[in-house]
């Protein structure tokens, strides 16, 4: 069973329309004539809204940014924050200028001969031939990177290749059999040995014996050339050069 | 306050950073800009303003339209300015209000006395936020429902509807405290 002010409270108060909320809030409506049980409302609404006279009669004291005296520093924006698509955006935009930048590079073979190499094996895959690293290298072979011992015969060239092998092999066994066949022992062996290994340039072994010897040598060709001298009749000239050189190298 | 046939001549004036044409505009918009922000912020709505005096300093030579469409324009800037304040309040930590700031006034309610700005905004804070926002744009602002619709992001039609409900919800909450106070 519903209390008495309950009916007495469903009867002040009416339902309220559209528009006369709207007016109501428009302040068209003085509490007085406001609908029953809304009195208290307009009374509130006037409350709330701003008394314009009293407004201005408080004398706003205009601040000076306002005013403009502070105009330079709000032309000052702060630098606008940008958005993750937007960094994305711009993140895509860099890899395609790469992608543009380093294929263009590959067209005109730019790129340094690894890349080239990549380069060129890659967008082969996808129908666009560009050169590769040793494109302009004409017949010449790559020695790029490389240091095996083909690259180093190549620099001594291919006669020398051809060469080489025969005459060390052959050369090295004929040293070898010397010195495993020789009936020569200590100085006189090493000297044999050095003497082929040089083709005759080594002195080894002769050491302290050339004056002597070269004196003998300049002795006997002195001789003969006195002896020639005499069995010619004094027209033989052998061993003058000889003996002249002797007698120069005679210390 | 009405610019009338002026309002063309103070906008002008305004661009060119005219003191006087500006200081006419503060003194028309500011206090309803400032009772706006302090009726949902009452700690920092004078800040709020400034910053929205601010932006109005900075966007006045783009604007275009009439006195109402200014006065919509402003307020679109002080509710935006004041949901910015509350996202940044939401990130940080916040201040504990009391009930007790809250409660209804306990006072004798007299129809016909006027209520006084603290007790309308106790009243006002009663209601959802939405609510009330729709409200103090109503009143304190002095737009009409089409503006407010188009500062919040509304139909017109919503908006009507939401300050009928905001009303009757006011109407209930004041006629139950005053059958308190009868009956105490």
């Amino acid at each position: 069973m519903s209390l008495w002010r309950d009916f007495d409270r469903e009867m002040q108060r009416l339902p309220l329309d559209l528009d006369t909320a709207d007016r109501l809030l428009a302040g068209n409506v003085p509490p007085a004539d406001a609908p029953p049980g809304y009195e208290t409302v307009a009374s509130l609404l006037n409350g709330l809204r701003v008394d314009e006279g009293r407004a201005r009669r408080r004398d706003y004291t205009v601040p000076e940014l306002v005013q403009g005296r502070c105009a330079p520093l709000l032309e000052t924006k702060s630098k606008p924050r940008r958005s993750t698509l937007h960094r994305f955006k711009l993140a895509g935009a860099a890899v395609a200028g790469a992608l543009a930048c380093t294929t263009g590079f590959a067209f005109a073979g730019s790129l340094p001969g690894a890349t080239q190499d990549v380069a060129s094996s890659m967008l082969a895959k996808v129908g666009v031939t560009v050169p590769g690293p040793d494109e302009h290298a004409g017949t010449h072979p790559s020695v790029r990177g490389s240091s095996s011992p083909d690259v180093a015969a190549s620099d001594r060239g291919e006669e020398n290749d051809k060469a080489a092998p025969e005459n060390g092999e052959g050369k090295g066994a004929e040293i070898s059999e010397l010195a495993t066949t020789t009936e020569l022992t200590g100085v006189e062996k090493g000297a044999a040995i050095s003497t082929l290994a040089s083709d005759g340039k080594s002195q080894a072994g002769h050491h302290g014996q050339a004056t002597a010897d070269h004196r003998a040598a300049t002795n006997q060709t002195s001789d003969g050339a006195a002896t020639a001298n005499e069995a010619s009749g004094g027209h033989s000239t052998a061993g003058m050069d000889n003996a002249a050189a002797g007698q120069a190298h005679r210390p | 306050m009405s610019f009338g046939q002026d309002f063309a001549s103070t906008l002008t004036a305004a661009r060119r950073g005219d003191r006087r044409a500006l200081a006419d505009l503060y003194e028309a918009f500011q206090p309803r800009i400032l009772r706006y922000l302090l009726t949902q912020e009452p700690k920092d709505g004078e800040d709020l303003a400034s910053e929205v005096w601010l932006d109005i300093r900075g966007g006045l030579n783009r604007f275009e339209g009439t006195e109402s469409d200014l006065l919509c324009w402003i307020f679109t800037i002080a509710r935006r300015r004041l949901i910015d304040h509350r996202r940044t309040r939401a990130r940080r930590r916040t201040d504990p209000v009391d009930m007790e700031t809250l409660i209804l006034p306990s006072e004798e309610l007299d129809p016909t006395r006027s209520l006084e700005y603290g007790e309308a905004l106790s009243c006002l804070a009663l209601l959802p936020r939405e609510w009330a926002e729709i409200v103090l744009l109503r009143v304190v602002g002095g737009l009409d429902s089409a503006e407010v619709a188009t500062i919040t992001g509304r139909k017109a039609g919503t908006v009507r509807v939401i300050q009928k409900r905001a009303l009757e919800r006011l109407a209930a909450l004041l006629s139950a405290d005053r059958e308190r106070v009868v009956t105490r």
